[in-house]
This record gives structure tokens, sequence and C-alpha cells, in this order.
């Protein structure tokens, strides 16, 4: 009886496999319709058969600029800094095994705004270092930070682990996040023009406007590279589930893994936010929403949850053009009023299950 | 499977926890390790386990340094179960022990039949067949200490090694599981409080202080006399008629 049960884990999620790659086509033509201008559907098909099979139907040109190089452009790049993000929060969830890690709550985004301005704004690495290498640096600088401070001020989960417990973590990255946000004004009241200021502080809200092809030639890869690392190590962070030293007599090699999933995590946020700014929010709703669908195991939560992340990105750029009437929001404004009550409601029913 | 402790030694900011620790485990046997709190059992555990290296010293498996073999390798060869380790995941208690198939599985290779035989068997095995699709977190603290174990068991070690594993159960819990762990045919190495229990070993390891004092036949070890040196108690060992054990009841020494 008990073979029969256990066999049911293995059988998978294969025959829902073809809607991913539909579900994506519909979210794009979605965010490449809705806007100021709505445009027809089929006006968007067209647009797209020109542009990549080589056909010749005839379309309006001011039409076809708007999809190809605005929201469709801005499109991709919501999907991917959607399943980027979402990403990072299964991986920092599992590692930490801490239900509200996420890569803007521990002040990873905020480091790696920092990491991208000095770059930007101050003229780091005169030229050498590209935008996103320094954003990584700070999203790194920013994890090494805010653990080391969370692991000293006492929440160490137990004998001979590094990791912090619940509230810790969130605490330091309050103060991380303070730090390197205050760091960022600070550099650019600093050395930016006042033209400058205005923009960057626009970017660091988390805003998708003026995104362009050429952004979405980092993103796309990063994006993906990150949920094939993640898919390579599923059976890793199922092994975290009862901690690292359990995850170490499981045959887990942790320090490499962690280090690979930790660099990866910081790798697709430097690259989401050294071009969108810091976007909140998505690491933490979009996981928990989808492990409430297919449970915590990550060969279906990781597929899933880059999928949903994707598509919720997607979803809130379109809101964001369209919730006031001739003017664009900020992507960040929308994600943090969907997210701050989630983290209310997460925070709740933790108080609820201890 | 043998498992040797060379000169082990570990500290942790220059206070020593274990120091020269020489210690055979024999294939088949079951070893207790007992000593007072704060003796170093759990720690000599995790060394023997290879989750820490002796800062002087090795930990033998088969004759190799357990800390030149991958971590996978150590993993199928043996299996620990920690004190109480718990989880807030909201994972089934069949997806648990499923877990102890991981040093089997690599990102290419997916989970197999066999795999979900050795799972159902190892429930089987410690009683929870019929507690498959649970939720962990509704187990009660015996019935998630025998998740762990049938999660160690779907390792299909030859060593298990086992923290304490009935702290916090009560005394119907903790007999059914000593029964379990009596009747596997493995090698298994023990951390023990209750020194009644104790007596069932094999063979014990007295620790005290980080420092082996006594190995052998439970009756060679637990003597009044090192009794009273180690745990500062008075022990009466008393052999009751139809009981093939002795049993020792204790009086706070003077």
């Amino acid at each position: 009886m008990t073979a029969v049960a256990v066999k049911v884990r293995s059988c998978g999620w294969g025959h829902w496999l073809w809607l991913a790659p539909c579900l994506m086509f519909g979210a794009l033509l979605a965010g490449s319709a809705i806007g100021e201008t709505t445009i027809a559907p089929q006006t968007i098909v067209k647009v797209l058969a020109n542009r990549l099979a080589g056909a010749h139907y005839a379309v309006d040109r001011i039409d076809a600029g708007i999809i190809w190089n605005y929201r469709l452009s801005r499109s991709v790049m919501a999907g991917c800094c959607g399943a980027g993000l979402a990403l990072a929060g299964v991986v920092l969830q599992a590692l930490l095994r801490n239900p509200l890690a996420d890569p803007y709550l521990m002040g990873i985004s905020a480091g790696a705004s920092t990491g991208a301005v000095l770059v930007a704004v101050a003229g780091w690495g005169a030229g050498v270092v590209t935008l996103s290498s320094g954003a990584m640096v700070g999203a790194v600088g920013a994890f090494i930070l805010v653990t080391l401070l969370a692991g000293a001020a006492g929440g160490s989960a137990g004998r001979g682990s590094t990791m912090p417990v619940s509230g810790t973590i969130i605490l330091a990255g309050i103060a991380g996040s303070s730090l390197f946000n205050a760091l960022t004004a600070f550099i650019i009241a600093r050395s930016a023009s006042a033209e400058q200021a205005r923009g960057l502080m626009f970017w660091l809200m988390g805003n998708l406007s003026g995104v362009r092809w050429d952004d979405t030639r980092l993103a796309v890869p990063t994006a993906l590279i990150g949920l094939l690392v993640c898919l390579w190590y599923r059976r890793a962070l199922d092994a975290f589930t009862f901690g690292a030293d359990s995850a170490a007599s499981l045959g887990i090699a942790v320090r490499r893994v962690r280090g690979i999933l930790i660099a990866s995590v910081a790798l697709v946020t430097a690259v989401m936010v050294s071009r969108v700014g810091a976007i909140g929010f998505v690491g933490l709703v979009v996981p928990h929403a989808v492990r409430m669908l297919v449970g915590s195991h990550h060969a279906r939560l990781v597929p899933v949850s880059a999928l949903a992340g994707a598509l919720f990105l997607i979803a809130a750029d379109i809101v964001s053009r369209i919730i006031v009437e001739g003017q664009v929001l900020p992507i960040g404004v929308i994600t943090s009023l969907i997210g701050a009550p989630c983290f209310a409601l997460i925070l709740l029913r933790g108080a609820h299950t201890k | 499977m043998k498992l040797v402790a060379d000169d082990v030694t570990f500290w942790v900011r220059g206070q020593y926890l274990l120091e020269g620790i020489d210690l055979t485990v024999h294939p088949g046997e079951r070893l207790g390790l007992i000593g007072p709190n704060g003796s170093g059992k759990s720690t000599l555990l995790r060394l023997l386990a290879g989750l820490d290296k002796p800062k002087r010293g090795r930990v033998l498996l088969d004759e190799r340094d357990i800390s030149r073999l991958s971590r996978r390798d150590v993993a199928r060869a043996l299996a620990l179960v920690e004190q109480q380790a718990t989880t807030d995941a909201r994972i089934e208690v069949q997806q648990a022990v499923s877990l102890g198939r991981t040093p089997f599985l690599s990102p290419l290779c997916p989970w197999r039949d066999e795999d979900a035989r050795i799972v159902a068997r190892a429930l089987d095995a410690v009683g929870m067949g019929h507690l498959a699709t649970r939720r962990w977190q509704t187990l009660s603290g015996g019935e998630r200490q025998r998740a762990h174990l049938a999660r160690a068991l779907a390792q299909k070690p030859s060593l298990l090694l086992l923290d304490e594993p009935t702290n916090h159960l009560d005394i119907h819990h903790q007999l059914a599981l000593f029964q379990l762990i009596e009747h596997l045919p493995l090698t298994v190495i023990i951390a023990l409080h209750d020194l009644n229990q104790a007596l069932a070993c094999d063979r014990l390891a007295l620790l005290d202080r980080g420092r082996l004092v006594a190995v052998g036949a439970p009756h060679e070890v637990l003597t009044a006399a090192r009794l009273r040196q180690t745990f500062g108690v008075h022990a009466d060992i008393l052999h009751l008629p139809d009981e093939p054990l002795p049993v020792m009841r204790f009086r706070q020494a003077v």
C-alpha cells in the first residue's frame, strides 16, 4: 500500500509542460497589447511574424514601433526579472530555511544598487568594470554583511550551523538595506548631476521605462542560467529541508553547493537590479503562492516559480502602465503594494503555526 | 564496514571538546556512547559522521580517511540521525523519507521505482507506512523520530549513527524505538543518556570531559566505582530473577 502511495511522488507534471510556453506567449501578447493605446492581438502577431519569421504583412509603422521597440522588449525584461527574482527567493528560502528570505528584504538588491551606482555615477572601475559586475560585487557584499550580522546577533540555528533563524535575518536585512540605500543616496548626491539624480531615484524604485532590446541581451541568458542551476541542484535544495548538517549527512557538499547557489542568486539579482532597479517582494510572494499550488518539492517549485514570477511581473508591468491614466508608475510600487500585505500574511501565519 | 577513530581531537576557540579518542567500531556491533552532559558525545558523533573534521587525528571508514572521501560516498555508507531535526516546510512524511535517497540520485538520474520501493520499505520498517502522506507538522515527537530513522534507513547505510534518539520521547516510544534499532542488521553507534538502556548495547564507550575513559562490555564499563567517578552518582546494580539484563538504581552520591 505504501509502495503505491510513494510512487505518486515520482510521477510528474510532464503533461502540464505544454502550458508553460502557452502562458508565456499569452502574457507577452497581453504585455504588447495593453497600454495607453490598445493594440489588436492580430497586429501584434503580424509584427512578430515580420520581425521573427521574415514575413511582409502591412502594419501601421507607429504600432509596429510601439510593439517591437517599446512594449515587447519591456515585457520580456519584466519576465526575466520576475523569473530571476522568484528563483532567488526560492534558493534563499531553502538555504536559510526561512520563509521570509528574499533578495529585496535581505538587502541584496540594495547592495546591488549601491554597486551599480558606484560604477555608473562615481565612475569606479574606470570603464573596465561593467554596471552588472559592479552590482554583483555589491550584491555579494550585502549578502555576506547581512548573514554575518544575523549570525553575530546570535540567531544561529543549532550547533555548527552559521545559518541564522527567522526574525534575525530580517532585522539584519533592514540594517543592511538602510545602510546600502543611504550609501547609494550619498553617492548620488555627491557625484551625480541634478538631472542624473532624478533619473536614478526613479530607477531605484524599480522601473522598466526605457528598457530596450539591448538590456534583455544579458537578462535573458542570466535568467535561463539561473533556472538551469536551480534545476540542477533541485535535490540539494530539497536536502536542506532539515538544515545544513542534515544536507551534509545526505551527501551534499554543503560549502560548495551553497557557494554556487548563493553566487547564482547574487548574479541574477545583480543583473536584474543593474537594468531595472530594486523590484521588491517578487522573491517573497511568488514562491509562497507556488508552494501552495505544487508543494515544496524543488523539482516542481523551481520551474513553476520561475514561470509564475515571469507572469507576475509582466502582469504587474501592465498594471503599472494603465492604473494611473497618462502616467507610468514604477513597477516596484505595484509589486510592493501586492507584496507588503502578503508579507504581513506570512508573518501572521508563522505566528499561528508556532 | 569498519569505522575507526584514531587520536581524534577537536577544539573550539582553544577549548578542548575531545582529546585523543581512539576507538574502533566493529562491523555489526551496537556501540553505545555514554557520558555526562557536555562530555563530547554529540561532537564525537559529528566527527565520526564526517560533519566536522578533527583538528588532530583521523576518522577512518574502511581504512580510508573520511575527510578525503566525497560527501556522497560517505552518505552511501553511513547515515546520521540528529537530535530532533525539524522543519517549517510543508512536506509529507514520505517526502522527508525520500530525502534518504539523495546520495543515490544525480541531477540527470531520475527517481526510479526502486527508490520508491526502498522508501516504502523504510517506512514500513519503522511502522509508519500508514502515515506516508501525513504532513510533517502533524506528527508527534515519537513519529518524527521514527520518520528520521526511516530516512536514515532509506540511505541503505551499513553504519547508523544516532544522537540520543529517545530524547523527549515517552517511555512507550523509547522502548519501541530501541526494539526497532535492536533488530536492524546494521552497525549502530548510539549516543545515550539512559544507562539502563545502554546495558542492552554490545559494547559501551564512556566519555568524560572529552576523554574516552572506558570501552568494553556494559558490565565492565558500568561499574559502581566508575559511575561515581564520572556521573557523581551511587549505583546499585540489581539482578532480577527473570531478566537477562541487570537493572541499575541510582542515588545521589555523598
